[in-house]
């Protein structure tokens, strides 16, 4: 196997392929830096020029693409608080925080090598992945399944801070808002109103650019003054880099929280951030700081974010079962290409899969290298104003919200959460479990209704089940005494201010 | 520096601009002016366009094949038009399919490419569903079939020992009005015993539950039987039981030419119980057969489009089909061979004319045994 990844370098390294790879690496860095525009469309605008391409370069120009979307989308997120991509939103947690104190260079850069670490960590689960992929992937039946997206649940608790209640009813209003559209297992539609519209659900990026993008609008109006608050852009990226190296363990877990995540199908690869971000918080010491401004709350999920897509290749290219709208994509350029997804990857195919994973390091790493270039000329956009900057966001927001399905109703949908989302952050609440909640409503689900259908009440005894049952309890029974804790603290804190 | 930011933002603007063009109306249309073509008189299509609408998402296999045949179209058909692919995904098909017949003016530059789920919808009469094939005409077609196997866990080495399985046989799959439907009316026929689950998110998912033992009995379509399950047959995990079958001009059910080897329902029915099959049914998964898998893939055009328009479709994609790069690439994409002209119209027209009595069996079928209501 070895062997065999040393020839495909050089296959890989062919100046041709390398063209088309870093074509791939432009469209993605320019996706990433757009906000609303996801690797979706990256791969949908490549798909035709694949036809009639060698496997290898056309996998070339695809993954290059996919491989950085996650490098670029930080921008946005930290000099904006915008999402650039549904995978850059807890970055804005911290990384927004940081722009507004002129650190935005320090943010950006810290992000950006992490994403490269991420990255590259990713192709290496990808290729050490290979040799265990069956058992792996047949680990998981639905019950497993279940309760993986259980567990991605509980990170709600997590992520609501002071206010836990609010956050749960915020999750489970995200989980009524995942079951719109038709239901899984029997030809029902649940609140569409008749709409042809909602028959398929609300598209993600709408829930997405509508929460974190459309408040950012309102606030930047009324606000009047630009990002950075007049602040001067300070600090080197540098910095960053130094900050991410001091915290080399958490880049590492977090990365390999981003392979495992995206490795299984179906779930959790658009909150991999979120999860990345929560438990990050709920593990470091010192944690107050998270959310105003902590370097750690934008390492964690960029480190996940790019480590993700090498864990998300292994079920769609192994078992051609896609994991997301991308991959679904990817394996359709395959099929153009005259290859199909499936375990002769590993076998008779194994150079294609060994370039992929060359292609992601590869990529992962230029990307990150233009994006450090290019932090200086974009961190300028901070200091716009914002009467020269809401117009050119609004009508990127509006594309990229038009662009999900190319209905009217995207819109509309678009305008109606977004208004939800501003209400809600003008009083504080939490927005991210709503955006869990959503995205892990139809899994959790479809799961646990096939765990019903085919093993009755047997399935809770798997050993699976109760191995994430176990974790899952300790995750909210940490996050409910470290809460307990807190708040005796602080209530001593008060008496002491008081006598 | 006011300037450099303006110049900046116009490059985003650009670039915006120019993705959101693309990602609808994807670039696979070529706009090469020829008129090499046109002696004298001119084409129907010349200087127009000619839109193909894919009622899904980009990346699927009904996606790819359209996408595929749209640089032969613009090649074969006389006046060479621009052909573009263009997806309008939702609704399970059928928002794309409602938008071709409701929306898009029947002028001969539109066509659309109904897959399987658009012909069962309009079969089961689904409510959403506003387009009548009745309206359109068909002008290509393409055949799909797949293969019904088994866990060799089951003690069950052949189709012929299938009632003797030692475990109860589960099939898994996405919906019993999707996919499936053809699948579990098969079982009925042949009286197995078999709990079925639905919930899948789709057949990919299904498959990977029969590997780890969550079912035990599984369908899967041609390509992906091919690729993903074969190798499970050679080393031992699973049995192959019946091709799905086709219908031929006789309506009488016959193999898969893809599987020479592999039996077809009526073949196991007769070694199982010594005698044809009979009954509501034997009709029913007959008439399913034909109307979506015998012809799966159609382009359509609009009935009342102009008299030329229609002609020039069907004579282009008959040169289409001949042409050898076309026939031999098309091979991976498609996998079996072409209906065209006049043989697809008739067909088509009694594949998709259910004899009395099928569908309200179907309807009542579904829902006494799997409590769909529809």
């Amino acid at each position: 196997m070895i062997e065999t990844l040393f020839q495909t370098l050089e296959i890989v390294l062919d100046p041709s392929r390398i063209g088309f790879m870093f074509l791939g690496i432009m469209l993605g860095l320019t996706i990433g830096l757009l906000p609303g525009l996801s690797g979706t469309v990256g791969m949908s605008i490549l798909l035709p020029f694949v036809y009639g391409m060698d496997p290898f370069t056309g996998m070339a120009l695809l993954i290059g693409m996919i491989a950085v979307v996650h490098t670029g989308d930080t921008f946005p997120s930290v000099l904006l608080g915008i999402p650039g991509s549904s995978g850059s939103q807890a970055t804005i947690m911290d990384g927004f925080p940081l722009a507004q104190k002129g650190e935005a260079s320090r943010a950006l850069g810290a992000a950006f090598f992490c994403s490269m670490i991420g990255g590259i960590i990713g192709g290496v689960v990808l290729f050490l992945v290979i040799p265990f992929v069956r058992p792996l992937v047949l680990a998981f039946g639905s019950p497993e399944l279940f309760m993986l997206a259980l567990l991605g649940l509980s990170m709600v608790g997590i992520l609501s801070g002071k206010r836990p209640v609010i956050g749960i009813i915020a999750g489970l209003f995200g989980m009524m808002l995942g079951t719109i559209g038709s239901a899984p297992a029997v030809p029902e539609y649940r609140y569409t109103f008749d709409w042809l519209y909602l028959f398929n659900g609300i598209p993600l990026p709408l829930i997405a650019l509508g929460l974190f993008a459309f408040p950012v609008l309102i606030d930047l109006l009324v606000s009047n003054q630009s990002i950075s608050k007049g602040a001067k852009l300070s600090g080197s990226w540098l910095t960053g880099v130094k900050d991410s190296l001091s915290h080399k363990w958490l880049v590492f877990r977090s990365s390999a929280l981003g392979a495992v995540t995206g490795f299984v199908p179906g779930l959790g690869g658009s909150v991999v951030d979120w999860l990345s971000y929560g438990i990050a918080k709920q593990t470091s010491k010192k944690n107050e700081s998270f959310g105003k401004g902590d370097i750690r709350g934008v390492i964690a999920p960029e480190s996940a974010n790019n480590a993700k897509e090498g864990g998300a290749l292994i079920p769609t290219l192994m078992f051609g079962i896609p994991g997301s709208g991308t991959t679904a994509i990817l394996l359709g350029g395959l099929l153009l290409m005259g290859m199909e997804a499936g375990p002769q990857l590993v076998t008779t195919q194994l150079p294609l899969t060994m370039s992929i994973i060359w292609t992601l390091i590869i990529a992962n790493i230029f990307g990150a290298i233009a994006c450090l270039l290019l932090i200086k000329p974009i961190a300028k956009f901070s200091t716009v104003h914002p009467s020269k900057l809401v117009p050119f966001l609004a009508i990127l927001l509006i594309l990229g919200a038009y662009q999900t399905s190319n209905h009217w109703g995207d819109i509309i949908l678009f305008l109606v959460i977004g208004i939800v989302g501003w209400i809600m952050k003008q009083l504080d609440w939490p927005r991210a479990p709503i955006l869990i909640g959503f995205v892990l409503a139809l899994s959790a689900e479809r799961y646990l209704w096939i765990s019903f259908s085919r093993f009755g009440l047997e399935w809770l005894t798997r050993p699976g089940v109760i191995i994430i049952a176990v974790l899952i309890v300790a995750i909210l029974a940490s996050s409910f005494f470290l809460n307990r804790g807190k708040k005796i603290k602080t209530i001593a804190e008060d008496k002491g201010v008081k006598s | 520096m006011l300037v450099k930011k303006s110049l900046l933002a116009f490059f985003f603007i650009v670039a915006l601009l120019t993705i959101v063009a693309c990602s609808s109306n994807d670039g696979a249309s070529t706009n090469v002016n020829e008129s090499a073509n046109n002696n004298g008189d001119t084409a129907f299509y010349d200087g127009k366009s000619l839109e193909i609408l894919i009622p899904t998402s980009p990346g699927g296999g009904s996606d790819i094949m359209g996408r595929f045949m749209a640089p032969y179209l613009h090649e074969h058909l006389e006046g060479n038009p621009t052909v573009q692919p263009v997806n309008v995904p939702g609704g399970g098909t059928i928002t794309g399919s409602n938008e071709f017949a409701l929306m898009r003016e029947a002028n001969g530059e539109h066509t659309f490419w109904a897959s399987i789920s658009t012909t069962t919808a309009y079969l089961l009469n689904n409510p959403a569903v506003k387009f009548d094939y009745k309206e359109m005409t068909p002008v290509l077609g393409y055949p799909d079939g797949g293969v019904v196997y088994i866990s060799s866990d089951t003690g069950v080495t052949d189709p012929s020992n299938l009632l003797e399985a030692n475990q109860q046989l589960v099939y898994g799959g996405t919906s019993a009005t999707g996919l499936p439907l053809t699948t579990i009316l098969s079982f009925e026929v042949l009286g197995l015993d078999v709990d079925a689950i639905f919930g899948y998110e789709s057949s990919g998912p299904a498959r990977i539950a029969f590997e780890q033992g969550e079912t035990n009995i599984d369908f899967q379509t041609t390509s992906s039987y091919l690729s993903n399950v074969l190798p499970l047959v050679d080393s031992g995990q699973a049995v192959p039981l019946y091709s799905i079958g086709q219908i031929n001009s006789d309506g009488e059910l016959i193999r898969d030419p893809q599987f020479p080897d592999l039996p077809t329902v009526k073949e196991v029915y007769e070694a199982i119980y010594g005698e044809e099959p009979t009954g509501q049914e034997w009709e029913a998964y007959k008439a399913f057969v034909g109307a979506l898998y015998t012809v799966q893939k159609v382009l359509w055009v609009h009935a009342d489009a102009p008299e030329e328009a229609v002609k020039a479709l069907v004579v282009g994609i008959e040169n289409m089909v001949e042409d050898e790069e076309f026939a031999v690439e098309g091979q991976q994409v498609f996998g079996y061979d072409p209906f065209v002209g006049e043989e697809l119209q008739s067909l088509m027209n009694q594949l998709l004319d259910l004899p009395d009595g099928v569908q309200d069996w179907v309807v009542e079928y579904l829902l006494r045994e799997h409590g769909v209501e529809l």
